[in-house]
């Protein structure tokens, strides 16, 4: 609208621009004593007049509503709400582990020959029994009805056999991820599985796991915080307690 | 015992702690509400501001965080509130227009009165803002009030767009003159 970026001080301060024209304003604030100068006179000259206002008194009851409303609010905010949302978190796999296959959810079994179809399915079935079974075994441990959220069958890495699922579920106010995978290759001894869960592109950790003589194992992990989380990933990690993935990623999906 | 800070409180909101939250609301809920009325004069519509506030406050994430350097805490308090406010205006003058389009032609020269209006006596700023030419009254009833973007003044006032920042700048620094004669309340601690 206008030409000059220190024209624009008025809209700022009016919460008047789009988050494109705010952010290149608050560039050019960053550099323009001038505009500094002048949002700190304005900021001082505004700040106070409330305090000169005539004084209303509030609404009865006011108080209990807004506080009620805040707190429940926040329940409701730790309590899951997913939506899809497009995948950004390429970029981070793709420094990580360059070369693996990257497609996710059901493209992985356009890649894959019909016998291994056949294979996977199996796999999967079986690998669903024992989520289900796992999961019942968690119903009992813990008060509250857990409910799938979501199901996803876990991509492998080009050249592995490992399979697995990964499931979302829903425990009252949480939500907590189920991974179960076989066909993994053996682990040295202090290696393990590392389960991430991926926000953009941001990896953090969700439970690890080692795996049997058969390449079996998995790991039900509880989701403390609220984010909205694209992808899940498993990679083989030199020891515990990694806060970002050191190794290749085996297994990953998008969610 | 010592009353807890501002800052205090705000450390402890952060920590979710819920006392200090309403024992910050007890604290500003009289200011920001008075001023949230005077902004929207309605008490429904000022009752949703403070909803918003408040739940800035509690959510502590963008416009919700305080940043210390950048003025005092009541101040920025006051801010926040003001721009919950103007958006609140702003969805509210959308659904109006929708439905009236009498909004936009039938402008007339906005009687400060008329705007802040004040049953009491004792209204310091309406006293100053009255003492103020009208072109004066104007600008800080159309900016401070309304929230209008700087495009929006100029046509309104039928002034360059170049002019609008400093006559409102003028305005400002005139009113808080004959503010600064009488003294307001004073709320941080």
């Amino acid at each position: 609208m206008n030409d000059k970026p220190c024209d624009h001080i008025l809209d700022y301060i009016n919460d008047q621009l789009s988050d494109i024209e705010r952010k290149q304003f608050e560039k050019h604030l960053s550099e323009c004593p001038r505009c500094q100068e002048e949002l700190k006179e304005m900021e001082d000259l505004m700040g106070d007049l409330p305090t000169y206002m005539e004084q209303t008194e509030p609404p009865a009851g006011m108080k209990q509503r807004v506080l009620d409303e805040v707190f429940s609010n926040e329940e409701e905010d730790t309590a899951p709400v997913r939506t899809k949302r497009p995948v950004k978190w390429k970029a981070w796999s793709g420094v990580l582990a360059a070369g693996l296959l990257l497609s996710i959810g059901m493209n992985v079994y356009t890649g894959l020959e019909v016998s291994d179809l056949a294979t996977e399915n199996e796999q999967l079935e079986s690998s669903l029994t024992e989520i289900q079974t796992a999961l019942s075994e968690l119903e009992d441990s813990e008060s509250g009805t857990a409910s799938p959220l979501q199901q996803t069958e876990l991509a492998s890495a080009e050249g592995t056999n490992a399979a697995g699922t990964a499931t979302l579920l829903n425990r009252e106010t949480r939500q907590e991820l189920l991974v179960q995978t076989q066909n993994l290759e053996n682990l040295e001894p202090g290696e393990v599985y590392q389960v991430w869960l991926i926000e953009g592109e941001t990896p953090e950790p969700a439970g690890a796991f080692t795996t049997n003589d058969t390449g079996s194992g998995g790991v039900a992990f509880t989701i403390n915080e609220e984010k909205s989380w694209d992808a899940v990933a498993i990679t083989k990690e030199p020891q515990t307690g990694n806060q970002t993935p050191q190794g290749e990623i085996i297994l990953q999906a998008g969610l | 015992m010592a009353q807890p800070t501002d800052l205090d409180l705000y450390e402890r909101i952060r920590q979710k702690d819920k006392e200090a939250l309403e024992v910050l609301y007890d604290r500003y809920e009289k200011l920001l509400y008075s001023f949230a009325y005077r902004m929207m004069k309605d008490s429904q519509a000022a009752e949703e501001v403070m909803q918003d506030v408040f739940m800035k406050l509690w959510r502590g994430k963008g416009a919700g965080q305080y940043v210390s350097g950048r003025g005092k805490f009541s101040s920025w308090l006051l801010t926040i509130t003001r721009n919950a406010s103007i958006d609140l205006i702003r969805k509210k003058k959308v659904q109006e227009v929708e439905w009236d389009q009498r909004d936009s032609v039938h402008e007339d020269l906005p009687g400060v009165e008329q705007e802040i209006e004040d049953k009491e006596e004792r209204n310091q700023l309406r006293r100053a803002v009255h003492t103020l030419p009208d072109e004066q009254q104007r600008m800080i009833c159309l900016f401070y009030f309304q929230g209008m973007s700087q495009r929006e003044i100029a046509e309104k006032c039928d002034i360059p767009l170049g002019t609008v920042k400093g006559r409102v700048r003028l305005a400002l620094k005139k009113l808080r003159e004959h503010l600064e004669k009488e003294g307001g309340i004073v709320y941080e601690r």
